[in-house]
C-alpha cells in the first residue's frame, strides 16, 4: 500500500505550504501514465479483501508485474463523480450484480470483449459489461445452542410464519432479495417470480413488520444481531459470513439453513475511461482461472463461478456450499433490478417508515 | 441557628448534586469503560466482560501495516489540516469579530455551512470539487476537505475569544503605529492563547475522527484510520478495533494532561 | 477585506455551489426536485423524526449538561481542569465505536439487562437499544460535552457577590438556584441549546447504528438518495432545506446576541 507515489507526496506535504501546492503536480505526473504497470481496484474491504490481496491480487502482481491499488467501498456515487468530472482514477469495480447492472443502464461501465474469457467454465454468463466472479447464498441463520432442530424458521414460508416461530427477525434495508423473500413466502412458485408482484410483496411484508428488530444496513449487524442475542432469527446475505461464526475467532457459531436460498452474483466491471484498461481486463481475466478461483473460494467460502473450480474445493468449504440447482430457491435477476431499483428503493423507503 | 439549618440545606443540595454529576460523568464515561477491558481481551471474539485477558489485539494492531499506515495517515491529515486550519481560521476569525463589513452577515453564513449541511452532501460537493481541481485521493484533498470542515468551529472559537478581549489595548497598539500585523502578532495573539489551544485541539481532534468526508476522499494511498475503522465495521467487527480505540484514548488522556500542564489551560474560553 | 477569510471562503464555497447547482440541475434547470421533495411522504415523515429527536436530545442534553456544569463551576480550578478531561476525553472516542459499545451496554443481554436481571433475579430483556432510546443514548452522550462548555462558562461569568449578597440576606439555597443562578446563566444555555439542536440536526451514524426504522433522519435519507438512487438533485435539495431550517434557528440567535451587544 506504501508506493512511491505516497512517498512523495507525503514529503511534500510536510515541507510546507509551498510545496504543499506543488504536490498535486508532482502527484498527477506520478498517477497519468497511460501503459503503466498498474490499476485500482475498489472493493468491499475488510477481511474480504484481505483474503483477495493474498490469493489474487499479490499472486497476479507476481506473475505480470502489474500492481493493484487498492481503495475501500464500491460506492456508485463515487463512479457517477468520476465520470461526471471526468478525473476517472478507478479501474475495476466489484459489485453485486444488481448494483452493477444499474449502473450498466446509466453507462458506467466499457463494453467488453467476452472471448477474454472461458464462457464454458463459467456457471453463470457475464453480461456485455459485468463479469460474475462468485456466487453467494443468503438465507435464515441462527444460534443453534438457543434454537434445536424443528424450534427455528428453514425456510422463507417459516420465517414470515410468526404463530409457529415467534421471535425477533433481522430484515435486510435494501428491497432487493427482501421481496423475492417475500413472494416466496407467500407461495408464489421459484420460477414465477419475475417480473416481481409488489404488491403482494409488500402485504406479505406487512404480516412480519412486527416482528423486525432491526432492518439491517450490512451483514456484519445481521450476523452480530443473532450472536449477542438481540435477535432471534436473522437473514444474512452470504452463507460464509455464517461459517466464519464456526471457524477460531468468529464468536458465537451460528447455524445457516440451506432448504431455501436467495441466489446472487458477485461481479467484476471496468469503467468506462478507465486509465488501466487493459491491465483491467487481464485482471478479471485472472479472477476468473480456475486454480485461482479454487485458492480464493477456499479462503473465502464462498461458490466458484468456474466450474472447473468446484472439485478443487476441499471438503470443509463444500460442506458450506449452496445448491445451485434447488429448486426452492432463487437467483437474483439483475436485469430487473437494473431498471427497477430506483423506484421500488423509494416505495420500501416509504413502507419501512410507514 | 438559623445559619446551622441553612449549612444543612446546602450540604443536602450539594451532595444531590454531586451524586447527579457522578452519574453523568458515569455515563460520559461508559464507552470507554467498555471498550478498554475489551481491548484486553482475546483475539477470538469481542465481549463483555473478555473471557481471558492478554495483549493479543494491540499485537496485531502494532505489527500490521493495514492498521499502521492508516493510523500515520490519519496523524499527518490531522496536522495538516490544524496547522492550515489555524492560519487561516485564526486570523479570519478575528477579523470577523472586530470588523464590520459589507455582506458579512452572508459570508459568516458560508463558512458556517459545513456545521449544518449533512456531511454526506459536504463529502460529495468537496469531492466534485477536488475532482476538478485534480487533486482527489491525495493527503492533500483530505487536509482541504478536514480544513472546510473544521474550520466553522475554529473561527466560533477564536470569535468566543476575541469577544472577551479588551478592545482599548489593540486601540492602543494601533495608535503607536504598530501595523495591523505587528499588532495581531504582539497584542492579539498572546491573550488568545487559551482559545488557540483548544481550537487546535479540537481542530485535531474533529479532523482525526472524521469519517464521512474522508470516506469520499480518500485514495488506495491515504485511507485513513476512521475509514479503515469504518470498513471494518461494515464488513466485520474485528476486535482489533477495541485496542485501536483504547491506543487513542490513552494518547488523547496524553494530550489533555500535556495541554493542560503546559499552559495552565482553562478549556472553559471554548 | 482580510485575505484569511477569503481563504476561507474559497475552501467552503465551492462544495456549496455545487451543492446548490445540483439541487437545482436534474434533467434540466428547475426548482422541480424541491417540489417533489416537499411533497414526499418520505420527506416529510423523516423532517418530522429529525425535529423530534435533536429537540428531545438537545433538552436531555441541556439537563445534563447542566448538571455537570454547576458541579464544574463549584470546583477550585485546579480540580476543574482535571474533571473537564473526563467530560472530553469521551469526545475523543471515535463515534464508531461509542456505538458500537452502546450496543453492548443496552443490548437485550447486555449489561443493564444483566444487572437488572441479576439485582431482580428474573430474566429482564429491556428494549434499550435499536429503537429511539438507543437513539436517544447516543445523542446526549455525544452532545453533553458540547453544551457543557457554553453553560459553564456562563456559570463562571456569574459574580460571586451576588451569590454571598443573597445568601446573607437569607435566600435558600433553592431559592437562589431558581432566582440567580438559572435566570442569570440563561444566555449560555440558550446559545448553547440551539446550536447543539442544530448540530443535531445533521446526525448521521448515529441513527443508523443505535436507531429502529423509526429513528431515521434528514441526514440517512440524504445517503439513501446520494448513494442508493443516485439522485443527486433530491439529496442536495434535502441538505439545502436542512441549511435553510438550520439557518432559520441560528439568525436570529445572532440578531439577539448583537442587540445584547
Amino acid at each position: 500500500m506504501n508506493n512511491a507515489v505516497s512517498k512523495v507526496s507525503r514529503r511534500s506535504f510536510l515541507g510546507g505550504a509551498a510545496s504543499a501546492l506543488a504536490a498535486p503536480m508532482v502527484i498527477r505526473a506520478s498517477r497519468a501514465a497511460p501503459n503503466s504497470n498498474s490499476l485500482t481496484f475498489t472493493g468491499y474491504g475488510g477481511s474480504l479483501q484481505e483474503i483477495q490481496i493474498k490469493t489474487v491480487m499479490n499472486p497476479f502482481t507476481e506473475e505480470t508485474g502489474i500492481k493493484v491499488n487498492i481503495i475501500p467501498a464500491p460506492d456508485l456515487a463515487r463512479v457517477k463523480a468520476q465520470l461526471l468530472t471526468g478525473n476517472v482514477e478507478l479501474d475495476v469495480f466489484e459489485g453485486q450484480s444488481a448494483l452493477t447492472a444499474s449502473g450498466s443502464k446509466q453507462g458506467f461501465w466499457e463494453k467488453l470483449d467476452l472471448s477474454m474469457f472461458d464462457l464454458e467454465d463459467m456457471a453463470v454468463k457475464p453480461t456485455s459489461d459485468a463479469v460474475p466472479y462468485l456466487l453467494f447464498a443468503g438465507g435464515i441463520a441462527w444460534d443453534p445452542k438457543r434454537f434445536g432442530p424443528g424450534k427455528h424458521p428453514a425456510n422463507f414460508s417459516e420465517y414470515f410464519d410468526l404463530v409457529k416461530f415467534p421471535g425477533r427477525r433481522t430484515f435486510s434495508n435494501h428491497p432487493d432479495a427482501t421481496l423475492e423473500m417475500a413472494l416466496l413466502a407467500d407461495g408464489v412458485s421459484p420460477k414465477d417470480i419475475y417480473p416481481l408482484d409488489l404488491d403482494r410483496a409488500f402485504k406479505a411484508l406487512d404480516r412480519v413488520k412486527p416482528s423486525v428488530a432491526a432492518w439491517v444496513n450490512t451483514t456484519t449487524q445481521a450476523v452480530s444481531l443473532a450472536q449477542t442475542g438481540e435477535v432471534d432469527f436473522t437473514y444474512v446475505a452470504a452463507s460464509n459470513r455464517i461459517k466464519a461464526t464456526n471457524e477460531p475467532g468468529g464468536g458465537v457459531p451460528l447455524a445457516f439453513s440451506f432448504e431455501q436460498n436467495v441466489l446472487g452474483s458477485e461481479t467484476l466491471t471496468v469503467l468506462k475511461g478507465a486509465p488501466n484498461k487493459q491491465n483491467a481486463i487481464k485482471f478479471i481475466a485472472y479472477f476468473l482461472r480456475p486454480d485461482v478461483q479454487a485458492r480464493l473460494m477456499t479462503a473465502l467460502g464462498l461458490v466458484p463461478i468456474s466450474k472447473k473450480a468446484v472439485p478443487m474445493l476441499p471438503a470443509e468449504t463444500r460442506k458450506w456450499q449452496p445448491d445451485l440447482k434447488n429448486p426452492q430457491s432463487v437467483f437474483i435477476d439483475a436485469a430487473y433490478w437494473a431498471d427497477h431499483l430506483d423506484a421500488v428503493s423509494v416505495r420500501f423507503k416509504e413502507w419501512i417508515l410507514s | 441557628m438559623s445559619e446551622t439549618i441553612r449549612d444543612s440545606h446546602a450540604r443536602r443540595y450539594r451532595i444531590l448534586g454531586d451524586a447527579l454529576a457522578v452519574a453523568v460523568y458515569l455515563f460520559l464515561l461508559a464507552p470507554i469503560l467498555v471498550t478498554i477491558p475489551m481491548a484486553f481481551g482475546s483475539t477470538n471474539a469481542l465481549s463483555f466482560p473478555p473471557t481471558s485477558y492478554s495483549l493479543d489485539l494491540f499485537r496485531i494492531f502494532f505489527s500490521s501495516p493495514s492498521w499502521l499506515e492508516p493510523l500515520f495517515q490519519s496523524i499527518e491529515v490531522a496536522l495538516g489540516a490544524t496547522m492550515v486550519v489555524m492560519l487561516t481560521g485564526v486570523p479570519a476569525g478575528y477579523w470577523i469579530a472586530r470588523h464590520e463589513f459589507v455582506g458579512k452577515a452572508l459570508i459568516t453564513g458560508i463558512i458556517m455551512s459545513p456545521i449544518v449541511i449533512p456531511t454526506v452532501v459536504t463529502g460529495l460537493g468537496l469531492y466534485l470539487y477536488f475532482s476538478y481541481l485534480r487533486i482527489n485521493s491525495t493527503t492533500l484533498s483530505l487536509v482541504l476537505g478536514h480544513v472546510a470542515y473544521t474550520l466553522p468551529y475554529v473561527i466560533l472559537m477564536i470569535m468566543a475569544g476575541v469577544h472577551k478581549l479588551d478592545r482599548n489595548l489593540e486601540f492602543g497598539a494601533e495608535l503607536m503605529g504598530a501595523g495591523l500585523i505587528r499588532m495581531f502578532l504582539t497584542v492579539v495573539v498572546p491573550q488568545l492563547v487559551p482559545s488557540l489551544v483548544s481550537a487546535a485541539l479540537f481542530a485535531f481532534l474533529l479532523s482525526f475522527d472524521e469519517v464521512i468526508i474522508s470516506w469520499f476522499l480518500t485514495g488506495s494511498n491515504t485511507v485513513t484510520l476512521p475509514v479503515r475503522m469504518f470498513s471494518a465495521l461494515e464488513w466485520e467487527v474485528s476486535p482489533v478495533i477495541a485496542a485501536v480505540s483504547t491506543f487513542l484514548t490513552a494518547v488523547s488522556l496524553v494530550v489533555c494532561i500535556v495541554a493542560i500542564r503546559l499552559k495552565k489551560w482553562t478549556p472553559v474560553d471554548a | 477585506m482580510s485575505p484569511a477569510v477569503l481563504i476561507a471562503v474559497a475552501i467552503v464555497l465551492p462544495p456549496l455551489l455545487r451543492i446548490i447547482y445540483t439541487s437545482v440541475h436534474g434533467p434540466a434547470l428547475s426548482l422541480t426536485s424541491y417540489a417533489e421533495v416537499v411533497k414526499s411522504n418520505l420527506f416529510r415523515e423523516t423532517l418530522r423524526t429529525t425535529f423530534i429527536i435533536a429537540g428531545s436530545a438537545s433538552v436531555l442534553s441541556l439537563l445534563l449538561g447542566f448538571i455537570v456544569a454547576l458541579h464544574l463551576a463549584r470546583q477550585p480550578a485546579q480540580r476543574r481542569t482535571a474533571l473537564m478531561v473526563l467530560v472530553l476525553l469521551p469526545f475523543w472516542t471515535s463515534i464508531l465505536v461509542k456505538c458500537f459499545a452502546f450496543t453492548i451496554i443496552l443490548g437485550r443481554d447486555g449489561i443493564i439487562n444483566s444487572l437488572l436481571s441479576w439485582i431482580f433475579d428474573t430474566r429482564i430483556q429491556l428494549p434499550l437499544v435499536l429503537n429511539r432510546i438507543g437513539t436517544l443514548v447516543g445523542m446526549t452522550n455525544y452532545l453533553i460535552p458540547l453544551i457543557v462548555l457554553p453553560v459553564l462558562a456562563s456559570l463562571l461569568a456569574i459574580d460571586s457577590t451576588i451569590y454571598r449578597a443573597a445568601s446573607i440576606m437569607g435566600a435558600k439555597p433553592a431559592r437562589i438556584f431558581w432566582t440567580v443562578t438559572v435566570p442569570m446563566s440563561l444566555p449560555g444555555v440558550f446559545a448553547g441549546l440551539l446550536s447543539i439542536f442544530v448540530m443535531s440536526l445533521g446526525t448521521f451514524i448515529i441513527p443508523a447504528l443505535l436507531g429502529g426504522r423509526r429513528d431515521q433522519m434528514l441526514s440517512n435519507l440524504v445517503d439513501f438518495y446520494n448513494r442508493q438512487v443516485l439522485d443527486w438533485a433530491k439529496a442536495s435539495s434535502i441538505s439545502i432545506v436542512l441549511f435553510g431550517i438550520a439557518a432559520a434557528f441560528i439568525i436570529p440567535l445572532i440578531l439577539w446576541r448583537r442587540r445584547k451587544a
